[in-house]
């Protein structure tokens, strides 16, 4: 205990000035997080620049007081005075831990706690999530570089050293995109948990064995061998496997969604042609309009997912893997599309011949429950689950709301022009237009840094593309103008299958030739 | 537990080179051990392997009774250690540094630390990183001694220092030599020669030999023969005889195993009979190059 308290000491009067600037920084972050005023909010994205500049700086600083902290006894070399004295392992060990705990943890909690009393909440309600947000923020940036620090001796090893870790990084995400259906969300496998158990393990066993036994070149194999591991499950992982267990075949009665082909809009893409001709690709881009509704009028629909079959009546198939894609199917009979790639050599043996065209969407359907009214405010107003909001100007189609840590944010909003209290020259030409609102995120708290979540609750009409006349669709939002809320539940997640004969190819391929390899989904109002 | 650093076919190897091979030592409590060697003999790689700062590929050693691979921790409130180019917290002033060291020692002793820091001149609030190269090892010195260690540990520490503090290391060295063994390293026997009570000459990872240096001394001795009139160099000569040159007249070698009668008849018995025999003591300096010479001419 005495030689903890001793290193202790020592490490606070050598790293003063980095402490320092830690707490500077973290100063200027909780400034930073001070609610604006009503005129501030037109410089909005000013400020979010900052802000995240400033938590840039800040994390900065974290990592070069932690690799500072921990290389003051370097384990790497033959060479360091400590080593030949009598200091005990565990102490030294337990005295980093507890300094980085002292002078980052402490005081972001303490920033954190008073971030939320100066945005006017009480911070007692949200301990518990601040503290599992300082746990996040220590696994996800303080042990990494904690890392790095005991396999390095100076600063500019742990800059090369962790230059390569994110070419690693790169290098396996750019291996794991070239497998067949990876891209798309799935549900974890043993493998996942296989993974996690082994860079935690391989984690605490380096940080053991370098400050019990200083053995740089065991340590450095430990990573090896995890990396390669974890390179290797990504290769074996059953992706599509995983996929069917994420998003199972829907069983009958039920009918989550239904879509069919929009025979009444050009086959052509939405998508404003560039005129341009394009050099032809391997791949070919069809793009077909759909009409898509929700099952059930009480549900939304967010789709995961796109994968698409062709067959010819001779018997050749041909099927794409899984595709990730979005889309929110709100309202009934949306227009919207899907797009996916085919061969071009495919393409142009069957561009003219009628096939029957399999699609399997992967989908989440949320119910929606209660339903709540705000109404807006020329000033700051609360609305339940939002938080407090407020508008940069009236008429608007958004506003920002900010709220403590969140869990789950499921809901849906809406607003009609009908209902807008707008004068008549703010209000759109259209009378009837309904705008949405979405959230689908489930995992609410977005930064490990402010406990204040800030967001923009902007209504859209799906489907429609920007241009310089669809402003006129949008509602306007004055202050007494009620918008709706729903809450959302999760129905679950599932993959429908859809069939459509006598599609010819030629009437949908994407005249301006491929573009990328993803599918994609969109909806229109009618 | 009758030697204080005791060996045992140590070996280490760094992936080809062989850095030691199969060595046996034994340093007795209270000696005043030199090792001594040419540059790249093993020295550095024994002593670091002694203070467990690395693991040796094969064999045992063991210091103060305890394994080497288990010297962490407490057992260094025992050891003082010092080498040459040792990495010290140059951020701190002398003063902080001395502070910060003694609180991991129980046995810190304020009142010599004050002596050392007397006697070394260390400026004690000036920071490790504006101090000369002697003045740097003066401070490790001082923070290696201050603890009263059963065992003293110096890597070449008087490499690149001036002969004064030479000399104030030395002898701050021989006033602790009653309470601590001492195991010093170093390729320069002029340094060692005056204040050594065992010696041990490391070369190419082995061990050429290890013993009391009054004993070595006693035994070598150069040997000049005068002969009543030239003849042939006898066909043999005694094993331990070493580099026999000879003139017309004069024959001169060096006897390795020195004993005043012994060597007297012995020689007679080789030439049989001389105007004059001398035995003319050697320097420790001497010694080592006529064993150095041997060897190699051995290897050759």
């Amino acid at each position: 205990m005495n030689q903890f308290l001793h290193i202790l000491r020592k490490d606070v009067r050598h790293l003063w000035k980095e402490i320092l600037i830690s707490w500077c920084l973290l100063g200027l972050f909780v400034w930073r997080c001070i609610p604006r005023s009503q005129g501030e909010f037109t410089a909005m994205a000013f400020l979010q620049v900052s802000q995240e500049l400033v938590a840039l700086l800040l994390t900065l600083s974290w990592w070069t007081l932690i690799i500072r902290l921990v290389q003051d006894e370097s384990l790497v070399g033959h060479r360091q005075f400590w080593v030949t004295r009598p200091y005990r392992w565990p102490e030294l060990l337990v005295e980093k831990i507890v300094f980085i705990l002292a002078f980052v943890s402490v005081p972001l909690l303490i920033a954190q706690t008073l971030i939320l009393r100066l945005n006017g909440f009480a911070a007692l309600p949200y301990w518990a999530d601040l503290i599992r947000m300082q746990a996040s923020l220590l696994v996800a940036s303080a042990l990494p570089v904690f890392l790095l620090s005991v396999l390095t001796a100076t600063f500019v090893q742990v800059i090369l050293v962790g230059l390569a870790v994110v070419l690693y990084g790169v290098v396996q995400s750019a291996l794991i995109a070239q497998i067949p259906n990876s891209s798309m969300q799935h549900a974890s496998s043993v493998l996942d948990l296989l993974s996690g158990a082994i860079v935690v393990g391989v984690v605490a066993a380096v940080i053991l064995v370098q400050y019990a036994r200083r053995r740089i070149l065991l340590s450095c194999g430990l990573v090896l061998c995890a990396a390669l591991l974890l390179a290797l499950f990504d290769l074996v992982t059953p992706y599509e496997r995983l996929i069917a267990k994420e998003f199972p075949r829907v069983t009958p009665p039920r009918v989550p969604l239904e879509i069919s082909i929009d025979t009444a809009r050009p086959s052509q893409s939405v998508f404003p042609n560039s005129g341009r001709t394009m050099k032809e690709g391997k791949k070919t881009r069809i793009t077909i309009p759909i009409l898509a509704s929700s099952g059930d009028p009480n549900e939304i629909v967010a789709l995961s997912g796109i994968r698409v079959g062709l067959n010819v009546p001779d018997g050749k198939s041909w099927r794409s893997n899984w595709l990730p894609t979005g889309g929110i199917v709100v309202v009934p009979n949306s227009q919207e599309q899907f797009t996916f790639d085919v061969p071009t050599d495919l393409y142009h043996s069957l561009k003219d011949t009628p096939v029957r065209l399999d699609v399997e969407l992967a989908s989440a359907s949320y119910r929606r429950l209660q339903l709540w009214k705000v109404i807006v405010d020329a000033s700051e107003f609360y609305a339940p689950r939002l938080g407090v909001c407020a508008a940069a100007s009236f008429p608007t189609d958004m506003f920002r709301c900010r709220a403590p840590i969140r869990g789950s944010w499921l809901m849906l909003g809406m607003v009609t022009s009908s209902e807008s209290t707008c004068s008549r020259s703010e209000k759109a030409p259209s009378t009837g237009i309904t705008g949405y609102f979405t959230s689908l995120r489930e995992d609410g708290v977005h930064s490990l840094l402010n406990p204040v979540v800030e967001e923009t609750v902007g209504f859209s009409i799906y489907g429609v593309r920007q241009s310089e006349e669809t402003w006129k669709l949008h509602p306007r939002i004055c202050p007494g103008t009620p918008i709706h809320f729903s809450a959302l539940t999760m129905v679950g997640r599932e993959s429908t299958f859809h069939s459509f004969e006598g599609v010819k190819l030629a009437e949908y391929a994407d005249q301006r030739g491929l573009v990328g390899g993803s599918g994609g989904f969109a909806v229109m109002l009618p | 537990m009758t030697e204080a650093i005791e060996t045992q076919a140590l070996s280490k190897r760094f992936r080809r080179v062989h850095a030691l091979r199969s060595l046996d030592l034994a340093v007795p409590f209270g000696a005043i051990y030199a090792l001594v060697g040419p540059n790249g003999a093993g020295k550095t790689t024994l002593i670091k392997l002694l203070m467990n700062i690395i693991r040796a590929t094969s064999g045992e050693a063991t210091i103060l009774g305890i394994p080497a691979p288990q010297i962490s921790g407490r057992a260094f409130t025992d050891i003082g250690y010092m080498s040459e180019n040792q990495e010290l917290p140059e951020w701190m002033a002398v003063g902080q540094f001395l502070s910060y060291v003694a609180g991991f020692y129980p046995k810190w002793d304020r009142a010599l630390e004050a002596e050392l820091v007397r006697d070394f001149e260390l400026p004690l609030d000036r920071k490790l990183k504006h101090l000369s190269r002697g003045m740097k090892m003066k401070a490790a010195l001082a923070s290696a001694l201050a603890f009263h260690p059963k065992l003293i540990v110096l890597d070449e520490p008087f490499t690149g220092l001036d002969p004064l503090v030479r000399d104030q290391l030395i002898e701050s060295l021989l006033e602790r030599a009653a309470e601590a063994t001492i195991f010093i390293s170093s390729h320069d026997l002029a340094e060692i020669e005056s204040f050594s009570s065992h010696v041990g000459y490391l070369e190419a990872g082995q061990l050429r030999f290890s013993e009391e240096l009054s004993s070595l001394t006693e035994r070598f001795r150069e040997v000049e023969v005068v002969r009543d009139s030239p003849a042939p160099l006898p066909p043999s000569t005694p094993a331990s005889w070493l580099h026999v040159t000879d003139t017309p007249v004069v024959v001169r070698f060096i006897e390795t195993r020195f004993d005043s009668t012994a060597t007297d008849s012995q020689v007679r018995n080789v030439f049989g009979r001389v105007r004059d025999v001398t035995f003319t003591p050697m320097s420790l300096r001497s010694i080592f190059l006529a064993i150095a010479k041997g060897q190699r001419g051995a290897t050759r």
